[in-house]
Order: structure tokens, then sequence, then C-alpha cells
């Protein structure tokens, strides 16, 4: 048995099963949900290259798979990786009933999710470039929907996801055949360029965000947050992944500076778009803009400790964004029942507003123990990060605060079983968000062991 | 034979088809033109050396054939005006590709320097079919005509890459980026334009 091809075989499986059961969306999200949470706990738990002693004989789990010269390898070096995707689609995904989103978004969500865990197992790691653009075609489906209101967030993303495995690709020749190093400036040069693009691509940095306002205006908010989370998880890891690879990446001084004013202007324009937006969902976009801007700040580091931050952040963002889109999934319907209770119609908006709270980095939510930590990291040194992080902060929690709870909620066929289910989903919802900001050591020690098998990046 | 000089003129002759694909209005023509594309780009490959490379190339044109057909065909000419898709009149598109493809071509020669085994006929082609693309791209948001522009970046790219990583793997990975390119655009055009409301539907 092999232990690459049995995860995407399952997720292949698993994929279809929840496609077939697309017309019942709690049994679809079930599935897709259940499946890739303990796909996520087989590649974080399976004992590799060693017998496994069962009732019929002994079984032996290999851990790699070469198929027309190339590998696909679970080890201990992409385990922790695999893991986290799986986990985070898992969340997301098993959650996805309680905000109707597009009917195949848990079958294609979890194809995707596949995907992206394939393009951590590929080795060499630079062909993971095709692999997520694979990913990317899946979310372009995902992000146009069943009835396209605007296609253009879908094809401006695959357009850039197109670009971006080019440039990685084409960098991925440069670095294997042509022997870059810090020294060779000109082609340093030339890879650095390629990278940049590329990277800039996958982890949303502007010019190259322009599909996620649009994505904001016309794709469901919970296929989006989706996508979102698993394609900017994907860049995350593969820029991990380089600067593990390479050492003169990870020791570059210009590197560093240039991932710092990556993420000062995505910071500073994040806030500033969103603070311009009416609508819930384009200042959610930008938002999230702006806690790329944080993260990017926290890699130009090139510390073990900022890196691992980085990638709690991933997974803070990851609850905020899903919480936020099940609330504002929720906000304009309601039941006759519910509509009779207030206290109903609130809990929508609540949730809503405290996801959105989350991802800006709001004291007193999941997202607060991670911006806390960026701050107390970068402002000793860099005053001008330091002071962006704190206005953000304050300035993106205000016109959270001034959104307006009320909405129009209009009726919709439910039965009161699969309301009241809702409710308690979102209020579910809204707990955990409180409670990962209260008692942050509940996640993050698990989070941070995300970038565990990077070895040079954390020793 | 001399195999410079065929290789110029099948580079060429891709850079008129490229050309020739931003001005047309016509859906039917354009994609004549785009299956005329990948046969150029096969044919390089081939006289390149790379004939698994081109073979996949081929293949991709005889697949996507019926599948922009079709597509075509079901959208027809009520629903899509043919000419809706793209932004400018024919002159104008005419010099800008043009404009393009010389600032491509130009561009080619340092191409073939950082790219060894990449001959100036390769590279001329290679830029000037990824800079048109990039150009249709800025041309048009129709599904249709950006399946034709992107892909034609694409082709851009791997007249490149297939010289330098002639891995089947990574063909076959290409080429099924293509495939879903392909798919992913025809299924938005289709659904834009479907009907929205059960009402719009005919009696």
């Amino acid at each position: 048995m092999n232990a690459p091809v049995l995860v995407l075989v399952l997720a292949g499986v698993l994929g279809a099963a929840s496609f077939l059961a697309r017309g019942r969306l709690v049994m679809a999200s079930m599935i897709a949900g259940l499946g890739a949470g303990l796909l996520g706990l087989f590649t974080l738990g399976v004992s590799l290259d060693a017998p496994l002693q069962t009732l019929v004989g002994d079984l032996k789990v290999a851990g790699s798979w070469t198929f027309l010269g190339r590998t696909l390898a679970l080890d201990d070096g992409n385990r922790a990786s695999v893991s986290f995707i799986f986990l985070a689609s898992a969340f997301l995904l098993t959650g996805a009933w309680a905000a109707r989103p597009v009917r195949y978004l848990p079958s294609f969500g979890l194809f995707m999710t596949a995907c992206v865990a394939a393009s951590l197992m590929i080795r060499p790691f630079l062909y993971a470039a095709p692999l997520l653009e694979i990913a990317a075609i899946v979310g372009c489906l995902l992000l146009v929907g069943e009835r396209p209101v605007s296609h253009r967030a879908g094809i401006r993303l695959l357009t850039f996801y197109t670009l971006a495995m080019m440039g990685l690709l084409l960098t991925g020749w440069m670095l294997e055949s042509s022997g870059v190093t810090s020294a060779t400036t000109t082609e340093a040069d030339r890879v650095f360029l390629l990278l940049a693009v590329g990277l800039a691509v996958l982890l949303i940095v502007p010019p190259f965000h322009s599909w996620l306002p649009a994505a904001a205006e016309g794709s469901d908010p919970y296929t989006l947050a989706f996508v979102v989370v698993i394609l900017q998880s994907s860049g995350l890891f593969l820029l991990l992944g380089f600067l593990d690879s390479y050492a003169w990446l990870r020791e570059s001084i210009e590197i560093s500076q240039r991932l710092r004013w990556a993420g000062l202007v995505t910071l500073a324009l994040g806030t500033l778009w969103a603070v311009g937006q009416p609508k819930g969902a384009r200042f959610m976009a930008y938002a999230l803009l702006a806690d790329v801007g944080v993260t990017l700040l926290l890699l130009s580091r090139l510390q073990a400790a900022d890196y691992q931050m980085a990638l709690a952040m991933a997974g803070s963002r990851a609850v905020g964004m899903a919480v936020w889109a099940l609330g504002s999934a929720n906000e304009g319907v309601a039941t006759e029942e519910s509509r009779a209770h207030a206290g109903s119609r609130a809990i929508p908006a609540l949730a809503a507003s405290l996801g959105a709270l989350s991802v800006v980095g709001a004291p007193l939510t999941a997202g607060f123990p991670g911006r806390w930590a960026a701050l107390v990291r970068l402002g000793r040194s860099d005053a001008w990060a330091g002071a962006l992080i704190v206005s953000s902060l304050v300035v993106l929690s205000v016109s959270v605060l001034r959104w307006n709870l009320g909405s129009d909620a209009q009726a919709v066929a439910d039965s009161a079983l699969t309301a009241r289910a809702r409710r308690t989903f979102l209020l579910g919802g809204v707990l955990l968000v409180v409670a990962l900001g209260l008692f942050p050591q509940l996640t993050y020690p698990w989070l941070v062991q995300a970038a565990r098998g990077l070895e040079n990046l954390i020793p | 034979m001399d195999v410079v000089l065929i290789l110029g003129v099948v580079s060429g002759l891709t850079i008129v088809v490229a050309i020739a694909l931003v001005v047309v209005d016509d859906h039917r023509l354009a994609l004549v033109f785009y299956l005329l594309e990948y046969l150029c780009v096969g044919g390089l490959l081939y006289i390149g050396g790379f004939p698994a490379a081109a073979w996949t190339r081929w293949g991709l044109a005889v697949a996507a054939a019926p599948i922009v057909w079709l597509t075509v065909v079901r959208l027809g000419r009520d629903v899509l005006p043919y000419a809706a898709g793209l932004r400018g009149g024919r002159w104008f598109r005419l010099s800008a590709a043009l404009l393009v493809a010389v600032g491509g071509m130009g561009f080619s020669s340092s191409l073939s320097g950082i790219f060894p085994g990449l001959t100036p006929a390769h590279a001329r082609a290679a830029s000037a079919l990824f800079t048109l693309g990039l150009l249709q791209l800025g041309l048009s948001e129709d599904p249709l005509r950006w399946i034709f522009a992107l892909t034609t970046c694409l082709l851009g790219f791997e007249v490149v890459y297939a010289i330098i990583e002639p891995s089947l793997a990574i063909q076959a990975i290409l080429a099924s980026i293509h495939l879903g390119i392909l798919v992913v655009g025809t299924d938005i055009a289709v659904r834009r334009a479907a009907p929205q409301n059960p009402d719009d539907l005919p009696a």
C-alpha cells in the first residue's frame, strides 16, 4: 500500500461520493468534511515504511510513489503541512451545509484540496506549480457557481494562476540547471523576478488581488472563504518550501527587504481599500489583504518563530473566514419561525461580525493572538510596521462595528429542525472564535507544528 | 531541405496566425485560427526535435476543436454577437497586435540567450505568442475569447518549456491544464448565456 496514492485515491472517491449526494447538502458536506478530516489525521499519524500488524497479516505503507520520473512522497518533511491542508479543508467543508453554498462545493472542494495536497507531496517540489494550477481550475468553477452572476473573478483567478505557474516552472528550471546563487547576480535577479511574480499571485499580493473583490461581489461568501483559505495556504507553504530549499534565498537581506515592503504596501492598501467599502463581502476581501500584509511582514524577518506564527495566522484566518461566511450567508434569510424571534435573527449577524473581527485581528477573537504576536515581534525593530499593524487593527475593527447588524430577512423553505441546527452551528462558530481568542493555547501550539518538516527553516 | 529556413517559415506563420486570432471578430473563424496555432506550435516543436511535445499539441487541437465548436454552435448568433467580446475596432486591434508582436520579437533575442537550445525561430514564436495572448487578455473578458487568449499565452510558454524540459510527465500535466481551461471556459460561456430565471425560458 502506498500512502500518497491512497490519500489521493480516497480523496477522489470521497469527492465523487459527495458529488453524487450533492442534492442533499448535509450529507454531501459530511462526506467531504469528515473524509477530509480522516485523511488529515491519516497523513499525520500513519506509520510509514514500517510493517503494521493487522488481522490479515503484516501491512506496510510505503511513503513514496514514482510515476514518469516524478515522485509523490509523504514523509516527515511534509506530513504536517499536508495534514494542515486537509484539516483546514475539513473544518470548512463540514460546515458548508449551514451556509447554503454552491451545491458542489463539498465535492469539488475535496478535489481541490487533493490537488493542493499533491502539490505539497510532489518531488522535486518545483513541480507543485502545475498542480496548484489544476486546483485553481477547480477554484474557478467554484467561484463562478451554478448560476453565474459574474464570471470575472473565476477568469481572473485562473489567468493569474496560469501566469504564476509559468513563472514558477521557469524559476524551478533556472534554480536546478543554472546553479543560481547570490553570487551570480544577473541570474539571481531573473530568478527573483519570476519567483516574486509567482508567489505574489499565490499569496494574493496587489496587484494580483483583483479576483478577490470581484469574487466578493459575484460569488457565494462561503465558497470564496474556502477557495481563499486553501489557495492562500498553499502559496504560503510553497514560499516556505523555497526558503527551506535554497540557503541563498533565506539568507538574503534583499529578499527580507522586499518582503517587508510588500507587506507594508499590502497592509496599507488593504486597510485603506477596506475602509472605503460599503458592502461586507468587499470589505472582507480587502481586510484579508491587510491580514496577508501582516503575514508578509512576519515572513520578512526570516526567523523560525516568525514562520511558525505566519502559519498559525493562516489557521486562525480559516476560522475567522468560515464564521464570517456562515453568518453572512445566513444574514439575509430566515424561516417563518425565526422571523418571529429577533434573537435568532441576530445570531447570523453576530457570527458575521465576529468572524470579520477575527480576520482583522480584533481583541477577544481567534485572529488576535497572531496579530498581537506580530506586533510584539515587529514593533520592537520596525516602527513603521508596528504603527501600521495597530492603525489597521483599530480602523478595521471600528469599521466592522459600524456594520448594520439588522437585515431584511427573506423567508426561505427550511424545516424547523434544519433551522435550529443551523442556528446552533452558527452559535458554535461564534463561541469558537471567542474561545480561540481567549485561549490561544488550545490551537496555536498545534498550528505552528505545520512547519515541522522544514528542517532548514525551523531546526 | 534547410531546417533553419523551415523553422523560420513555421515561426512566421505562427505569428501571423496569432495576429489573425486577435483581429477576427467571428468566433468560428477565430476557432480556425486557434486550431492553426496549435498545429503551428506542434510543427515548431516537431521540426525542433521534440516529437512527443508536438504530438501532445496536435492531440490537444483535436480535443479542443469539438469542445469549442459545440460551444459556439450552442451559443448561437442570437445569444452572442460575434464581436461582442472584443474591445476596439478591427484596425485598432490589428495595429495593437502588430505593435505587440514586434515588441515581443524584440524581446526574443534575450530569450534565446537565457534558455540554451532555443533557436531564434522558436524564441520569436514563443515571445510573440505570449505577448499576443496577453494583449487578447486585455482586450476581452468574454469567456471564449479568454480561452483563446490564455491558451495562446500558454502555447508561447510551452514552446520554450518543451525545449528546456522535455519530460513526458510535465507535458501531460500541461496538456491537462489546456483541457481544464477549455472545459472551464466553455462551461462558463454556456452557463452565462443560459437564462437566469425560469420565466426567461421560451414557452
